[in-house]
């Protein structure tokens, strides 16, 4: 008993001895996964260089959101955003692009825009941008007669509202508007690379479809039964399998 | 005091043109029951020891805030609470819990004995992020001395204080918010073990987010 008491007070003494300034030695996992927790995605990705512990704990923070990696490089908000819309993966035409720059418009949105109904925008977007983003749909994507945008606050990977639309002019005033209440986002990509773009694409079609090509934009099918919030390819209306 | 809650809270239903419902009147009577049950039960003053042996007082209620204290608490089966007040003070058995953290733990949780209890289904991440700390924490949690802040921290963790364990969460988030790696690591005295080849594998990854910077 007198041992024990010692050893105690011993082992006291040595845990008091321990450098007590050191983050890692005194915070315990949990409370650094809810430290994490509370910044947004760019910043955790970012501080996991800090060491092989804040490495690991900010991956399980990462799966713990619903962020699916689509490619090797990138993290993207799919399911959050499906979720978050009411959709399923099941529906094939809905993908989350993301961009910040005209470029990225210019160069890579046009071939997707054939195929997909859902345009998830980022929130530090110019003005022009979006302009050249909703005349890009109109020149381009004559088939798509409603855009459904679906906003949402990249830095929390939570969507704010699903909108759908009727007229170019109006999406492209609301998407203002919610812009400016979002300015505080941050962004989470820079931009695509033209070679990301398809591969993004049809890695995000796998989901439903694992045997899917991914060189060939014609495999995919419109949607056979199109989700009510969002709005509808035009002359898909009465002609739905 | 019941009688009057009841009677005004029938006579406004009324006026409003509702039927006056006794349940409500029964929740209402309940809650305030409940709150003043609360009250008295935090008159009563337990003991904490700290790890090095230091003993604080702290009214009952607020050392419930703890979970584990509630726990070990509970396990008494004390029926006549004020019995507890005799009793020999609790110990602490986490080396995180020192004199000054246990200190400013029992500080905490008497400025916040009386706040409603945290819903547990709260999930939220958003709001709850976005929640600014109090004027009150953000002073209390405001510690020059990095170990003291390590020590509360990691003992209200160990003593399961949802509450305040959050507060210290937002405080080092708060701190971390926009600093680089390196920065991050001399402030919070972290040693980066990352060989250089790893650290490059994990930036070429993540190239994309480091070109922003």
């Amino acid at each position: 008993m007198k041992f024990l008491k010692e050893l105690t007070k011993q082992l006291r003494v040595l845990s008091l001895l321990r450098p007590r300034n050191r983050f890692n030695d005194r915070i315990p996992d949990s409370v650094l996964l809810l430290i994490v927790s509370k910044l947004n995605v760019n910043e955790r990705i970012k501080l996991q260089l800090v060491c092989k512990k804040w490495e690991q704990i900010i991956q399980l923070s990462l799966e713990r959101q619903p962020v699916l990696m689509i490619s090797d490089e990138r993290y993207f908000p799919l399911r959050q955003c499906l979720m978050e819309s009411r959709l399923s993966a099941k529906h094939s035409k809905q993908f989350v692009i993301i961009a910040d720059n005209e470029r990225f418009i210019t160069e890579n949105v046009l071939q997707i825009f054939r195929n997909v109904s859902t345009i998830c925008w980022t929130t530090k977007c110019l003005e022009t941008e979006f302009r050249a983003m909703i005349d890009t749909i109109g020149k381009h994507c004559n088939h798509m007669s409603l855009i459904s945008v679906c906003l949402f606050d990249i830095s929390t990977y939570e969507s704010t509202k699903i909108i759908n639309m009727d007229s170019n002019e109006k999406a492209l005033q609301l998407l203002l508007n919610k812009c400016q209440n979002l300015q505080n986002s941050s962004l989470l990509y820079k931009e695509y690379h033209s070679s990301h773009t398809s591969s993004v694409l049809f890695e995000g079609y796998a989901i439903e479809n694992s045997n899917t090509s991914s060189t060939d934009a014609s495999i995919i099918h419109p949607s056979p039964t199109f989700p009510p919030l969002l709005g509808r390819m035009a002359g898909q209306t009465d002609a739905r399998p | 005091m019941n009688g009057e809650y009841s009677l005004d809270t029938t006579e406004g239903m009324a006026a409003s043109g509702d039927p006056p419902t006794n349940n409500a009147v029964d929740d209402y009577d309940a809650e305030e029951a409940l709150e003043r049950q609360r009250e008295e039960e935090n008159k009563i003053k337990i003991k904490l020891k700290s790890f090095e042996g230091g003993v604080y007082e702290c009214g009952l209620t607020a050392a419930k805030m703890s979970v584990m204290v509630a726990n070990m608490l509970d396990a008494l089966q004390e029926t006549d609470l004020t019995k507890i007040a005799t009793r020999e003070p609790i110990p602490l058995q986490n080396d995180a819990v020192t004199n000054k953290a246990l200190e400013k733990i029992v500080e905490w949780v008497d400025h916040h004995w009386d706040d409603p209890p945290i819903d547990p289904d709260f999930d939220d991440e958003k709001e709850r992020r976005n929640e600014e700390l109090s004027h009150w924490d953000k002073q209390f949690i405001d510690i020059a001395d990095q170990g003291e802040l390590f020590d509360i921290i990691a003992a209200a963790n160990f003593m399961d204080i949802k509450g305040l364990v959050e507060v210290g969460a937002k405080h080092i988030c708060n701190k971390i918010k926009g600093k680089s790696c390196t920065e991050v690591r001399e402030m919070l005295k972290i040693h980066n073990d990352f060989t250089p080849e790893e650290e490059a594998a994990i930036h070429k990854e993540n190239e994309w987010i480091y070109a922003k910077d």
